[in-house]
């Protein structure tokens, strides 16, 4: 019943990671490269693992692509919040996007299709994206 | 199939030896943070890498190999990380072990998919997954060196 709907929840995280990326692009200025580091972890590894565990419930048939894909989101949005800072942040950001984003599929294969287990990660998402804009505003 | 995993093997030590020399040449020139994100990355990325494709090499007494392979991705960790200062060397540390954990549950998974409750039509093209898996580790290898290369220019 609820699996037609797991595209709009992947949907609606981009969004918001996409809403969180223009509102700290406005303000990147003001942002040291000890925030920058925090931020850019937070936010590759966080899309990477809800990405990953949402792909191989839909998908369970492919684990390969869905390994790919996951990794390359992960890369990529690891590097763009990184590379709002410096070229040293978007390394990092980098690095933890690809281990998270590797691991993720294994973990939503591991919980069978749990939707306790998703709900859970999405609070854990936004809450994730909460902190990272109120400590990006109060710097 | 061995020999194809025998030569990603060689070839992910030749990158990993190669940045390493290249490395060692200008450890003069490094802050601390440098030191630290360089350490991070290049032995994250190869402790994983190295670490899946042993777990595809000796299939049987998985648990030796485990052992064997997160010490010795711990001692490239501490490698990457003494060329700066302590802070990198814990770094490196800390983040070749992680790797080297991840990578032995990857190639566990791969090699026996029924452990992560995956369908059994995997146990079919065991051997095609391990060479895509291979192929796709030593090409996100080569970008995370490239990119660590390329920041030196920076």
């Amino acid at each position: 019943m609820l699996a037609g709907y797991l595209g709009y929840l992947l949907y609606g995280n981009v969004l918001i990671l996409v809403c969180t990326y223009l509102y700290l692009f406005r303000i990147r200025r003001l942002i040291g490269y000890q925030l920058g580091m925090n931020i850019s972890n937070m936010a590759g590894g966080f899309i990477a693992i809800v990405t990953g565990v949402i792909l191989i419930y839909q998908f369970p048939l492919n684990f390969v692509v869905v390994t790919i894909i996951t990794t390359l989101i992960g890369v990529a949005a690891g590097g763009l919040f990184g590379s709002l800072f410096d070229y040293q942040t978007m390394l990092t950001g980098y690095g933890n996007g690809l281990m998270m984003g590797i691991m993720a599929p294994m973990i939503g294969a591991a919980a069978k299709n749990s939707y306790i287990f998703l709900t859970f990660l999405e609070g854990i998402f936004l809450l994730s994206l909460f902190l990272l804009v109120l400590s990006a505003k109060h710097t | 199939m061995t020999m194809f995993l025998i030569s990603l093997l060689c070839l992910n030590s030749f990158i990993g030896f190669m940045i390493y020399k290249i490395f060692y040449k200008k450890r003069k020139l490094y802050d601390d943070r440098f030191g630290m994100i360089m350490a991070m990355s290049c032995s994250g990325i190869l402790s994983l890498n190295l670490s899946m494709i042993v777990q595809f090499l000796f299939p049987e007494n998985f648990s030796i190999v485990m052992i064997i392979s997160v010490i010795v991705c711990g001692l490239i960790g501490v490698l990457f990380g003494s060329l700066v200062k302590f802070q990198s060397l814990l770094a490196g540390f800390f983040n070749g072990i992680v790797g080297g954990l991840m990578g032995n549950m990857l190639g566990l998974v791969i090699k026996d998919p029924s452990i992560c409750s995956l369908p059994a039509a995997y146990l079919t093209n065991i051997n095609q997954n391990m060479m895509l898996f291979g192929v796709f580790g030593t090409f996100l290898a080569g970008v995370t060196i490239f990119f660590v290369f390329y920041s030196l220019k920076v």
